[in-house]
């Protein structure tokens, strides 16, 4: 225990100081974009990992909030608080009435749900001109900008990111073993039993979801800061699955999973171009690898590793204790 | 809208159902047997056209690039069940999952081997060029009207060998209970590897038949994926008269809705599929879960 | 699949880490050296280069840093200039993005390859046509591939997207590939991005009073797809087509990608002389297949990349319905010019394997090139400064391109001239636009006081109105 808690204090500081031995490149397009992609995918991981629905709509939420954002900032000049408040009610909003259709279905068919209401909101923006300004959406977002820097310079907006992302983490990680998120795991694992129990399954899921969809839309809020602009593009289908597929990667049940997947995504996207040309099928037989054998994701992996590596010690350290006599 | 338009609109639903119905048909096959969504439908239609298409370019032959197209693919998803889902039977949404990522290599294969150009099709004459509607006076496609008639003929196929041949019934016998067809000592995984090939089979015959109406590019997987999701939740995933009927519904909705107001018809067969979802998940002819 | 699904076998287990694991190790080699590699990409050979063929635009995942070519490097060597291009080398749009790249390589090639002594490096990075896209490879450019200029982006919304990202980055300058969506220059223009070809509003030039005047047409209908580029099309025609009198009945709007018009040609009005159709590549193949097919009386007025020399070589029963129809745009191929002809000449001598005419968007390339590197020569490839004496040596450039006179207004935006062209069949069988009229010295606002062109406001899918145009100018 006392290992793991070191390890993690090491990790939590080279994150830290990365800024001051990292390159720039790696700090502002390759760490910070894996921080908010990985609050967007943490939002799927509490969803599906903690709660058991699979959704693909993670990243239209978040792309409402980045569309509310700008609708509210650019269309209607309005100061980027105001802008923050439009983004977050959007996504949540939003979250709250795809929750509320979706709340019978389960499994498969709630994965399908969440593809159709992501292919309406994509289909939506793409020809409502007024709104979401049509294929070339809306341009020239601006982050705020405090004591006269601007939010995505890239050490602020690492640290941003970092911050924002070291609390979403936490707060998901506490929410699992608070009674509501004990109440979500058993949802997934036994829905019929928690409700004989004399829980509201209906109302928890969507709960579930809306909370998911304000944890995804601060990653929609950061995404569109360092974007700039906001366009279909962004929530098309292949976006919609990136998210499944950060998430899966780096393990759907754990939090630091979301993360962990975001970065390696980020990761081979950037630089195996410079090793091959087929770089989506290095991230989709990854997916598929994982899917198929190791279900837990890069997290399970490093788990396992880390425990193996632990017990490894041990025995090195302590023979004596291992010689059954 | 004027008369000769709404004939023409209806006869454009119509044909894009027949479309529909051709490509979906495999889906709701693989899903009613073996209750695996398989999203790497969209892919293989494409693999279907492509090959097709390389196929008949090869040989002149669009009749024989079809064939190979049906071939290929049927292989294709042989292998795909036999190495890849026999092993996770049963986990619906890991199974889904894994053909999310069979997709995802799919499409960037197809893509290196492809490239991102549109491929035109040139089906024999004798069912390609224009033609006029007697009475009405209206020029339509040839070759529309002879999706159509395919897919008739396709149903009517499907029909009788679902109603009177035995395998049919087993097949029947399968969607409707898969526990008991094993326990009364048919080889289950045999029939699940045949229909998943037939299932696949049939999307890449679509590949090409579907091809030829438009061209094929880079792209019409999701398309055709979307398509046949949305065809086969409203009409319940593993009935066959529900396809054909969702299709049509669908197909026609769509044209309707394009014609009437063009900007944001592309919402409405999606919307429709949210309804349906959400009001009654089995579909129109689906058994509940 | 709660966590006990997720077990599995130590073994299996073990054997999988490891091989993760050492995917791991080699992430964290990245993150340790990444920047300080040093990989120079080779120059481009002069044949043409084959596409990088990356992600779709749909159907695989693709994040925001898809890239295409292989490039770690580190900033420009001494004595080095490098270039940054920005085209769509994947997807529907790839055939134009080899001509891109050809056109630039054929302006670098006229300056030998240097610049006052410092050797010129292209670095190529693949868009997809969608302004995410092209603002991401932007920033891969500058910030990773650290070039000094950008020659791009290829298509109309990501002309947007860049003037936007341009701004950000004031030190460098971009200059257009052939986007041509008007606002890009014409509302809230950025100050290093410049645009030596003309917009699409330009590329319409003359082609609405030879259809009202030549061809006769009084009433049609137009057809285009959704975004910018085709918004600028439509209006530029309808400019010059309302003004002399021409009625446009209904205007029709498509998604991009839109594969089945099916719809359109049957809400298509009867009692129209002609359809104006802006399509580019693959769509407008479809569309015309589908509208002869459906028995489509009306005429065809085609935009400047409907009729694209790549549409034209298509193979297929196209050929027979696509001539006669009447078009405009920069180019025009069988221009008498000399300047033109010397430049075809030197395209085929370079490029043997490419199209047998270069296209608009060779032509895009090159001349946008060309006025950057007529830039870096007149400050002798001094960029120290901030890029400062470059971009003012810019503004002043012109030159007499392969289709005449080029240069900048106030706005950073080229005056040509631009060429009308009817399909013609050329004595080899292909076919080809055959130059009608040639319009010179064409504009942003062509020729029509500033004023009240820019009182129409931005033209969007429902502005301007045949109405609109003849209130604001007279007819």
């Amino acid at each position: 225990m006392r290992k793991t808690r070191l390890l993690a204090a090491l990790l939590l500081f080279l994150l830290l100081t990365f800024p001051l031995w990292g390159s720039a490149y790696f700090v502002g397009r390759i760490f910070t974009p894996a921080l908010f992609f990985g609050i967007i995918a943490l939002s799927l991981s509490l969803l599906a990992g903690y709660g058991g629905m699979v959704s693909l709509a993670q990243m239209t939420l978040a792309g409402l909030a980045g569309y509310g954002y700008g609708y509210l900032t650019i269309t209607l000049g309005q100061p980027w608080w105001i802008g923050i408040l439009a983004g977050l009610a959007v996504a949540t909003l939003a979250a709250l009435v795809f929750g509320l259709i979706a709340v019978r279905s389960t499994g498969i068919y709630f994965l399908m749900i969440t593809v159709a209401l992501g292919m309406v909101v994509y289909a939506l923006a793409n020809q409502n001109r007024s709104i979401f300004g049509g294929h070339t959406g809306i341009l020239g977002i601006r982050a705020p900008e405090l004591f006269g820097h601007s939010l995505v310079e890239r050490t602020i907006f690492y640290y941003l990111c970092l911050a924002i992302g070291l609390t979403t983490y936490g707060f998901v990680r506490y929410l699992a073993g608070t009674p509501f998120g004990l109440a979500l795991q058993a949802l997934r694992d036994d829905p019929r039993r928690l409700s004989t129990l004399g829980y509201n399954v209906a109302l928890h899921r969507v709960a579930a979801f809306t909370l998911s969809g304000f944890l995804a839309g601060i990653g929609g809020l950061l995404l569109v800061w360092y974007n700039g602009a906001i366009s279909p593009t962004t929530i098309d289908l292949t976006r919609l699955i990136n998210i499944l597929v950060i998430a899966v990667i780096g393990g759907l049940a754990y939090a630091e999973g979301a993360f962990l997947g975001a970065l390696v995504f980020v990761l081979v996207t950037n630089f195996a171009s410079s090793f091959t040309q087929r770089f989506n099928t290095v991230i989709g037989l990854t997916f598929l690898a994982i899917v198929l054998f190791s279900p837990e994701g890069l997290s399970g992996i490093a788990l396992r590793l880390w425990s193996l590596l632990r017990r490894t010690l041990l025995a090195r350290l302590a023979p004596s204790r291992h010689t059954g006599l | 809208m004027s008369w000769p338009q709404f004939v023409t609109v209806t006869l454009n639903g119509l044909t894009l159902a027949a479309l529909y119905f051709i490509v979906a048909i495999g889906f709701t096959l693989i899903f009613g047997v073996l209750r695996v969504v398989n999203l790497a439908h969209g892919s293989l239609y494409l693999f279907g056209g492509y090959f097709g298409w390389s196929v008949a370019d090869r040989t002149g032959s669009w009749v024989l690039g079809a064939v190979a197209a049906l071939f290929v693919t049927s292989l294709a998803g042989l292998l795909l069940q036999l190495g890849l889902l026999r092993r996770i039977h049963g986990q619906e949404l890991r199974e889904a999952l894994v053909t999310i990522g069979v997709s995802i290599v799919a499409a960037d294969l197809m893509l290196a081997r492809w490239g991102g150009f549109t491929y035109d099709f040139s089906p024999p004459e004798v069912i390609t060029g224009g033609l006029r509607i007697p009475l009405l006076d209206i020029g339509y496609p040839r070759y529309r009207l002879f999706v159509l008639a395919f897919a008739i003929a396709l149903g009517l196929i499907l029909w009788f060998v679902l109603a009177r041949t035995r395998l049919g019934i087993t097949v029947r016998a399968a969607i409707d209970d898969r526990d008991m067809v094993a326990a009364v000592g048919i080889d289950v995984q045999r029939l699940f590897a045949l229909m998943f090939a037939v299932g696949a089979g049939l999307a890449g015959l679509a590949g090409v038949i579907g091809g030829s109406v438009l061209s094929i590019s880079s792209g019409e997987d999701a398309r055709y994926l979307l398509a046949s999701l949305i065809v086969v939740i409203v009409g319940g995933m593993g009935s066959l008269p529900g396809t054909a009927v969702a299709a049509v519904l669908v197909a026609l909705v769509e044209q309707y809705s394009l014609a009437l107001f063009p900007t944001y018809a592309a919402i409405v067969s999606f919307l429709l599929m949210v309804v349906v979802l959400a009001l009654r998940p089995q579909g129109l002819f689906g058994r509940p879960a | 699949m709660n966590r006990q699904e997720l077990r599995l076998s130590r073994r299996a287990l073990l054997r999988r880490a490891g091989l993760f694991g050492l995917a791991a190790s080699a992430s964290a080699l990245l993150g340790a050296c990444a920047g300080q590699q040093a990989t120079p990409t080779p120059a481009p050979p002069a044949a043409s280069p084959t596409p990088a063929a990356a992600a779709s635009p749909t159907a695989p995942p693709a994040t925001p840093a898809a890239a295409a070519s292989p490039t770690v490097t580190v900033g420009p060597a001494a004595g080095e200039i490098v270039i940054g291009i920005l085209a769509t080398l994947e997807g529907a749009f790839a055939l134009y993005g080899e001509e891109a790249v050809r056109g630039v390589e054929l302006a670098v090639a006229e300056f030998g390859g240097a610049i006052a002594g410092k050797k010129i490096r292209l670095v190529k990075e693949s868009t997809d046509a969608t302004p995410q896209v092209a603002r991401e490879k932007a920033r891969k450019l500058i910030e990773q591939d650290k070039v000094d200029c950008i020659v791009g982006p290829l298509s109309g919304d990501e002309g947007l997207a860049l003037r936007d990202y341009a701004k950000t980055i004031p030190d460098k300058t971009i200059v257009n590939g052939t986007s041509a969506a008007q606002d890009t220059t014409l509302r809230d223009p950025a100050p290093n991005f410049f645009r030596f070809s003309t917009d699409g509003v330009q590329w319409m030039a003359g082609l609405g009073t030879y259809c009202y005047q030549v061809k006769g047409y009084r009433r049609v209908a137009t057809l285009g797809e959704d975004y910018s580029y085709p918004y600028s099309q439509v209006a530029g025609f309808l400019l010059e087509f309302c003004r002399l009198g021409g009625e446009c009945v209904a205007q029709f709007w498509v998604p991009i990608g839109t594969k089945d018009y099916s719809s359109v040609i049957t809400s298509m009005p009867s009692d129209i002389d002609a359809i104006y159709v802006i399509l580019g590549g693959s769509d407008a193949v479809n569309f015309l297949k589908a509208y002869a097919e459906f028995g489509g009386k009306a005429a065809l007025i085609g935009g400047s990349s409907t009729i694209d020399q790549n549409v034209l070589e298509t193979k297929g029963p196209l050929r027979e319905r696509v001539i006669g129809i009447p078009g405009a745009g920069p180019v025009a191929a069988d221009n008498p010019d000399p300047a033109w002809k010397s430049w075809v000449e030197a395209y085929r001598k370079q490029f043997p394997q490419g199209l047998s005419t270069p296209s608009l968007f060779c032509w895009g390339y090159y001349v946008n090139a060309k006025g950057l590197l007529l830039g870096l020569q007149a400050v002798n490839g001094d960029l120290s400064d901030g890029q400062k004496k470059l971009q003012a040596a810019l503004a002043k450039v012109e030159f007499d391109g392969p289709t005449g006179h080029i240069k900048l207004d106030k706005n950073r935006q080229a005056i040509a001239n631009n060429f009308v062209t009817e399909v013609a069949e050329g004595p080899n069988g292909t076919l080809y636009n055959k130059l009608v009229k040639v319009v010179e010295g064409v504009n942003q606002t062509l020729g029509l006081p500033e004023d009240k062109y820019l009182s129409l406001g931005s033209f969007t899918r429902d502005n301007p109105t045949c109405e609109k145009i003849k209130q604001t100018f007279g007819s």
